[in-house]
């Protein structure tokens, strides 16, 4: 059975070839949300990307899950920063 | 053409070993890879010549071939001799491009690494660095600037974008900010061994045509005001975007007052129905050339206080 903007887990680990596991690892350590219906496993089409990032960092630069699920954090606290240095830029440049 | 020195790249001797360019190479990756580095064109770039380096360090035969013809690159002739037989034999073997998806900012692939490259190696072999053989990998993403008026942004707008023959129909939602990026997925580029297709990025470029200055959906504007107005109050009329207004100033009106005009700045992205406000900043223009009589009745003032 389909799901609106969702995809089975073990389709998309086919077509991408990233393991099962790899995938079932980051939903045990709540890096990604899993749905289950009928007793299969879900993910939605917006997590893809993201699977297949962490794929890249865990495969290209041998990073764990741990190291994937920290570099998240440090990465999203950067990109806020990033955020709030360009609202403030904007706002010097009022003063300027 | 640049030659590249791919030892340097890596930050190795001549005489590492196949370990010493692995570690080296992890190490590099690390600080360099694209997810690691979003939105950052050095790094990326970086990560592609310590990948190029990687790629012909790491295989024996190119390393060869590399150290052989590289060091003396003024030797054209013979390194074009050793190119036109390679082309003809193949290096490396199959066609397949690897790609880099850097998660929205735009992917390299093999077809990116240096000119140096191309000439030493040939475009379409990668024996190198892929383990996984015909692994599928995302197309490149797309990035596109699109260049709009700050009175554009007032209301949603529908423009249609012509990517090499191909239309895509588009809607601006009203407020976008300048720089902002978004992303229509899948109308990158093909994706490889039947990956998926890449992303279209669109980067908003906002010009303003406007006397306001934006910070975010908030507009703001110094108006002048005559020192008798200040003074004693009276009526102005302001211009804000969607048109004039009258405005009531109090008496005693210092200079710098700023006021609010509530719901008279720009619609605030995707919140529907919800507009920032507009600040007008007050500035006293004092009176110029004044008369004898005026001059005298300011010193009867004075005196008053």
């Amino acid at each position: 059975m389909a799901i609106q903007n969702h995809i089975l887990i073990t389709t998309f680990c086919e077509q991408s070839r990233i393991d099962n596991e790899f995938v079932h690892l980051l939903e045990v350590h709540g890096l990604i949300k899993c749905k289950r219906v009928n007793a299969q496993l879900y993910i939605e089409e917006d997590t893809v990307s993201e699977i297949e990032r962490m794929f890249r960092l865990h495969r290209e630069l041998g990073i764990n899950i741990e190291g994937i699920d920290a570099l998240n954090h440090m990465l999203q606290r950067i990109s806020q920063m990033e955020e709030e240095l360009s609202q403030l830029r904007k706002r010097l440049r009022l003063y300027e | 053409m640049e030659y590249i020195d791919y030892y340097k790249e890596l930050g190795l001797s001549k005489n590492a070993t196949e370990t010493d360019i692995k570690k080296a190479y992890r190490k590099l990756a690390r600080k360099y890879h694209p997810d690691l580095n979003p939105n950052n064109a050095d790094a990326q770039l970086k990560f592609q010549r310590i990948n190029e380096a990687h790629a012909v360090l790491s295989d024996p035969e190119k390393r060869k071939k590399y150290d052989k013809y590289g060091k003396d690159w003024e030797h054209a002739d013979a390194f074009e001799k050793a190119q036109r037989q390679q082309t003809r034999q193949g290096f490396g073997g199959g066609s397949q491009r690897r790609t880099y998806t850097t998660g929205g900012s735009g992917g390299f692939d093999e077809s990116q690494f240096s000119d140096f490259f191309e000439n030493m190696f040939g475009g379409g072999g990668f024996a190198g660095g892929n383990p996984r053989g015909q692994t599928r990998f995302k197309g490149q993403d797309f990035n596109a600037t699109l260049q709009l008026q700050l009175t554009d942004i007032l209301s949603d707008q529908k423009q249609t974008l012509d990517l090499g023959g191909k239309k895509i129909r588009l809607t601006i939602p009203a407020g976008v900010e300048d720089g902002q990026t978004i992303k229509i997925k899948g109308h990158g580029g093909e994706g490889v061994n039947g990956g998926p297709k890449g992303d279209l990025f669109i980067t908003f470029q906002i010009f303003n045509n406007t006397p306001f200055k934006r910070v975010g959906p908030d507009l703001y504007k110094t108006e002048s005001i005559d020192l008798y107005t200040a003074l004693l109050g009276g009526e102005i009329t302001v211009e804000t975007l969607n048109g004039k207004v009258k405005l009531n100033v109090k008496p005693e009106t210092q200079n710098d007052t700023k006021i609010k005009l509530k719901g008279k700045g720009l619609p605030k992205y995707k919140e529907k129905d919800a507009v920032g406000n507009l600040y007008i900043t007050y500035k006293i223009t004092m009176p110029m050339n004044l008369s004898d009589k005026e001059k005298e009745l300011l010193a009867q003032l004075s005196k008053l206080r």
